[in-house]
C-alpha cells in the first residue's frame, strides 16, 4: 500500500507584502496545509481462519477451531486534510497553534463477535467498515503572562475535539452489535446503545419495581417487555465511549527568584463509561443497598437492578472529568550552592500526581479501562489511578 | 586473506538473497494452523479425531451444566457469573456464559459454543470426506460413519440444552428441528456402520436415534431402535488427565476443585419402595469447597481416589440402560414395568409393584430415569418434556446470593449468535 501525502507551509510574516498588512501585534505567522493518505495495516494473522492444536483422544494432538479470521480484510486507508496556523503575538508572549482536520477512513478496521454456529464462536473478527469520518480541531494556546526577573507566570491551554461518525458499514449492515456497544451508521464508532428505562412503578407489597417503560427510539415510550416477558423495546443511543473533547490547562509560576510552581489539570468530556463494578454488585451479586431499601430507591433504577441484567442503562454513566494531574514546587539552588558539591546545578522538587478528580461519574475512576477482548471502555476490577507524591533532587555535574 | 574475504562476501550475498524473499513474512504463528490443513485427504484422520475430541470436551461441559440447572448439582463457589445456572435464571441472561464460555472451565463452562463447535467439526468433516474418494482416504466410509454418529450426538445434546440454536449462520431452529437433524445423522451412521464393521458405532447410533425419535414423539420408531441395543452396551466419551480439556468435567468441577456439589434434593435418591438406589449413589468427599462452606458430594460413578483416575472416568454417550428406559417409555404399561424391574434386579432393588395406569407409569419412568441416568445430561430435558414441577419452586429465594429461582429448563439463543448471525430472525 502507498499513502501519498503533500504538505505546504508558508511563513506569511516573513513576506513583506503580507507583513505590512498584518496587525502590529502579530510577530510571526505560519500557515499550514496538508492533504494525503495514511493507513493502518491489519494485525498479524487477523485475516487467517485457523485452528489451534489441543490434546485429543488417546493422547494424540488434534486441532480445534480458533480464529474465524477474515480473508477479505484489507488495510485501513485514511484520506485526510489538515489546515492550520501558528502565530506569535505581543512580542511572542502569546502563541497560538490551531489545526482543523477532516479524515475519511475507508475500510476502517473494527471488530465484532463471531456467531458460534460457524464453529468458531470463541473468536472475534476484524472487518473493514465502509466509511468513517473524523473531524475536529486542535487548539493550543501558550502565554508568557508575566516575565520579570524574580517572578513570572506562563500558562498553556489546549483542547482537541474529535467528531467521529460511521457513514457506512460493509454490505447490508447498519449496525454491528457488540452487546452494550455498537458501531451504527450515523453515530460515532464505539457508541453505547442499550434499552433506556424511562419509568417504572414501585410495588410495596412485592418490594419490587414493576412495569418498566422504555424509550421507543422515536421520542416516545413503550413497555420494555411484552406480556410474555420478552424484551421488545429497541436499544437506543446512550452516548459515546470515546471522549470527543479532551485537553489540558497548565500553569508555571516563578517566584522568589529560584522557586517554580507547576499545576496541570487535564480533562475529557462528552463520553460515558460502563460501570461494570456496579452492574456486578447490583445485578449479579445482588448486594446493593437498594435491595434493602427498595422503597427509598428510584423505581427506574430499581427495576433495572431487578431485571437480571437485561436493563442496564443505569450503569452507563457520564464520565466527564477534570483531574488535578500534577502539582509541583521546585527550588533551583544558586550556582554557588551547587558548586559546594562540585556540581554546576542543583534543584529540589516536591510533586504530587492525581491529587483530585472532579467528575459526576459514580464509579471508581472515569478513566478505568478493563481491557479484555472486546470489553473495552468498561470500568471493572481496576484500581483507580492512585495519588502519588514524589520528592526529587537533581544534581548536574 | 583475499580468498576469505571473497567467501565472506558470497555468504553475505546469499543471506541477503535469502532474506529478500517475501516467504520470510509468511511465517505462521506456532499456535495457529490454517484451516486449509483439512483440505488435504491426508488430514482425514486428524480431522475426525479433532471432531471427536471437541465433542467429548463439549459433552462433559454440557452434562455438568445440565446437572447444575436441574436438581442434580448445586453451586458451591463464589463466581457470580455462574450463579444463573444454579438459580435457573440463565434463560433471562442471554449475554451469559452459557452462550460464550468454552468447554474446559471448571468454574463455569459454556454450552452453546462448545456444542456448536463440535457440531461444526463433525458436519465439516462429513462434507470434506464426502468430496474425497476411497482412493484418497482408504477408511473413508468408517470415518464418515463415525462423524455421522458424533454429529448426531452434537445435535441431540444441543436440542436437549437449547431452546433454539442456529447452524452455519442459518436462521435459528427449535428443539424438534434439532432432534430431526440428529436423527438424520444417526440414520446415516446406522446405514454406514455395518459395511464399515463398526458394531459399537451402530449400537450407539441406535441409542441416539431411539433417544431423538422418542423426543420427537415417535415412540414406535424409538422402540424399534432401542430393542436392538445389546445388554451391557456402553459407548463413552473418553476422558483423561493429560490436559484440562480432556478431564471428566463433572469430576474436575466437583471433587477436584469443589466448585459444585450434589444438590441436597439428590443426595439420597430412593425408589418408591424406600430403597436407596445404588445407581444414583453419592459419596461425600474431603474436597475443600470453593465457597469454604458447602459439603462437596459427588455421584459415586464419577468419584475417584486420585485426580489422575477421576479425570479419566468416561462419560457415557449411549448405553443399554438408556435404551431399555426408552423402550419402557415407548411401550408403557406392564411392559414398562417388566423392563424397569429387570434393570432393578440387576442391582438388587425391589421391583415396582404399583399401578400401571399411564400417569403412574409416566411418573415411574421419569423417576427411574432420574436415578439410572443420574448426572448423565438427561435430567434437565426430562424435567421439560415430562413437565415436572421445578424444585425448588419458581420464586423461592435463592439461598446463596439472593434473587429467586427462575424457570430455566432450556436456554434461549444467546446474544453472541443473535448479534452476529445475519439470518437469525427476531
Amino acid at each position: 500500500m502507498s499513502y501519498p501525502k503533500a504538505s505546504l507551509s508558508w511563513v506569511a510574516s516573513e513576506e513583506p507584502s503580507v507583513k505590512e498588512h498584518l496587525p502590529s501585534v502579530i510577530d510571526n505567522l505560519r500557515l499550514r496545509l496538508a492533504y494525503g493518505g495514511s493507513g493502518q495495516q491489519p494485525g498479524y494473522n487477523t485475516a487467517l481462519r485457523t485452528f489451534t492444536p489441543v490434546a485429543g483422544p488417546n493422547s494424540q494432538a488434534t486441532l480445534t477451531p480458533s480464529s474465524f479470521g477474515n480473508p477479505a480484510l484489507k488495510p485501513e486507508r485514511v484520506l485526510g486534510t489538515e489546515i492550520g496556523f501558528e502565530a506569535g503575538l505581543f512580542q511572542d508572549r502569546l502563541g497560538i497553534d490551531f489545526t482543523y482536520f477532516n479524515d475519511v477512513s475507508h475500510d476502517a478496521i473494527l471488530s465484532r463477535g463471531v456467531a458460534p454456529s460457524t464453529g468458531f464462536g470463541a473468536s472475534s473478527q476484524f472487518f473493514n467498515a465502509g466509511e468513517i469520518t473524523k473531524n475536529g480541531i486542535e487548539l493550543g494556546l501558550k502565554g508568557h503572562l508575566i516575565n520579570q526577573k524574580n517572578y513570572g507566570w506562563d500558562m498553556g491551554f489546549n483542547v482537541a475535539t474529535n467528531a467521529g461518525k460511521v457513514n457506512r458499514l460493509n454490505g447490508r449492515d447498519t449496525t454491528i452489535d457488540l452487546g452494550s456497544l455498537s458501531h451504527r451508521v450515523g453515530y460515532a464508532p464505539w457508541s453505547w446503545f442499550s434499552y433506556r428505562v424511562i419509568s417504572a412503578t414501585y410495588d410495596p407489597a412485592a418490594r419490587k419495581a414493576v412495569n418498566p417503560i422504555c424509550d421507543n427510539g422515536n421520542g416516545g415510550s413503550m413497555p420494555c417487555y411484552t406480556a410474555a416477558g420478552a424484551i421488545q423495546a429497541p436499544k437506543v443511543y446512550l452516548g459515546r465511549a470515546i471522549p470527543p473533547t479532551e485537553g489540558s490547562w497548565t500553569n508555571t509560576i516563578r517566584f522568589l527568584g529560584n522557586f517554580r510552581a507547576y499545576v496541570m489539570i487535564d480533562y475529557a468530556t462528552g463520553y460515558k463509561r460502563l460501570d461494570n463494578n456496579l452492574r456486578i454488585r447490583c445485578q449479579i451479586f445482588l448486594t446493593c443497598l437498594e435491595y434493602l431499601q427498595p422503597d427509598k430507591t428510584d423505581p427506574r433504577q430499581l427495576v433495572q437492578m431487578q431485571s437480571n441484567g437485561t436493563l442496564r442503562d443505569f450503569v452507563i454513566n457520564d464520565s466527564k472529568y477534570a483531574k488535578l494531574r500534577e502539582v509541583s514546587v521546585s527550588y533551583d539552588a544558586p550556582e554557588r550552592f551547587a558548586s559546594r558539591f562540585g556540581a554546576h546545578a542543583l534543584s529540589v522538587t516536591v510533586s504530587g500526581r492525581n491529587l483530585h478528580t472532579w467528575t459526576p461519574y459514580t464509579g471508581l475512576d472515569p478513566e478505568s479501562q478493563f481491557v479484555s477482548g472486546t470489553a473495552s471502555f468498561v470500568d471493572q476490577a481496576e484500581y483507580p489511578q492512585l495519588a502519588s507524591f514524589i520528592f526529587t533532587v537533581h544534581v548536574s555535574y | 586473506m583475499r580468498i576469505q574475504m571473497k567467501a565472506g562476501v558470497v555468504v553475505a550475498a546469499l543471506l541477503v538473497a535469502a532474506c529478500s524473499t517475501s516467504r520470510l513474512l509468511d511465517v505462521t504463528a506456532p499456535n495457529s494452523v490454517p484451516v486449509t490443513i483439512f483440505d488435504s485427504p491426508t488430514s482425514a484422520s486428524l480431522m475426525v479425531n479433532s471432531a471427536i475430541g471437541d465433542l467429548e470436551c463439549a459433552y462433559g461441559a454440557a452434562v455438568l451444566i445440565e446437572g447444575i440447572i436441574s436438581d442434580e448439582l448445586a453451586d458451591a463457589q463464589l463466581g457470580a457469573a455462574q450463579w444463573p445456572y444454579d438459580r435457573r435464571d440463565a434463560n433471562t441472561q442471554t449475554n451469559g456464559i452459557y452462550g460464550t464460555s468454552g468447554c474446559n472451565a471448571n468454574q463455569g463452562p459454556g454450552v452453546y459454543t462448545p456444542l456448536s463447535t463440535a457440531r461444526f467439526d463433525a458436519d465439516n468433516a462429513l462434507t470434506k470426506l464426502g468430496a474425497w474418494t476411497d482412493a484418497q482416504v482408504p477408511n473413508r466410509a468408517s470415518l464418515m460413519t463415525q462423524m455421522s454418529l458424533y454429529a448426531g450426538f452434537s445435535y441431540a445434546m444441543l436440542g436437549m440444552s437449547m431452546c433454539q440454536a442456529a447452524f452455519d449462520l442459518q436462521p435459528q431452529v427449535d428443539q424438534t428441528a434439532m432432534f430431526a437433524l440428529a436423527e438424520k445423522r444417526f440414520t446415516d451412521a446406522i446405514t454406514g456402520a455395518p459395511g464399515a464393521g463398526l458394531a459399537s458405532v451402530l449400537n450407539a447410533a441406535y441409542v441416539g436415534r431411539a433417544r431423538v425419535r422418542l423426543y420427537q414423539g415417535n415412540a414406535t420408531g424409538a422402540a424399534a431402535d432401542a430393542q436392538l441395543v445389546p445388554k451391557g452396551f456402553v459407548y463413552n466419551a473418553a476422558m483423561d488427565a493429560t490436559d484440562s480439556r480432556r478431564n471428566n468435567r463433572v469430576y474436575a468441577a466437583v471433587q477436584q476443585t469443589g466448585n459444585y456439589t450434589v444438590e441436597s434434593l439428590s443426595l439420597n435418591l430412593l425408589t418408591e419402595n424406600g430403597e436407596p438406589d445404588p445407581r444414583a449413589a453419592v459419596t461425600v468427599t474431603s474436597t475443600r469447597p470453593s465457597d469454604s462452606k458447602s459439603v462437596i458430594s459427588i455421584p459415586k460413578k464419577y468419584s475417584a481416589v486420585s485426580t489422575t483416575a477421576g479425570d479419566a472416568i468416561p462419560i457415557p454417550l449411549a448405553r443399554y440402560e438408556e435404551a431399555q428406559l426408552i423402550l419402557a417409555e415407548a411401550q408403557g404399561g406392564a411392559g414398562a414395568v417388566n423392563i424397569i424391574n429387570t434393570l432393578r434386579a440387576a442391582v438388587n432393588l425391589k421391583p415396582y409393584a404399583g399401578s400401571t395406569d399411564a400417569a403412574s407409569i409416566k411418573a415411574l419412568i421419569a423417576d427411574e430415569r432420574r436415578r439410572v441416568l443420574f448426572v448423565e445430561g438427561f435430567r434437565n430435558y426430562d424435567i421439560q418434556r415430562f413437565n415436572l414441577t421445578l424444585n425448588p419452586a419458581i420464586g423461592t429465594p435463592y439461598p446463596r446470593v439472593g434473587g429467586t429461582y427462575g424457570n430455566t429448563t432450556c436456554l434461549p439463543l444467546p446474544d453472541v449468535e443473535r448479534f452476529n448471525n445475519p439470518n437469525v430472525t427476531p
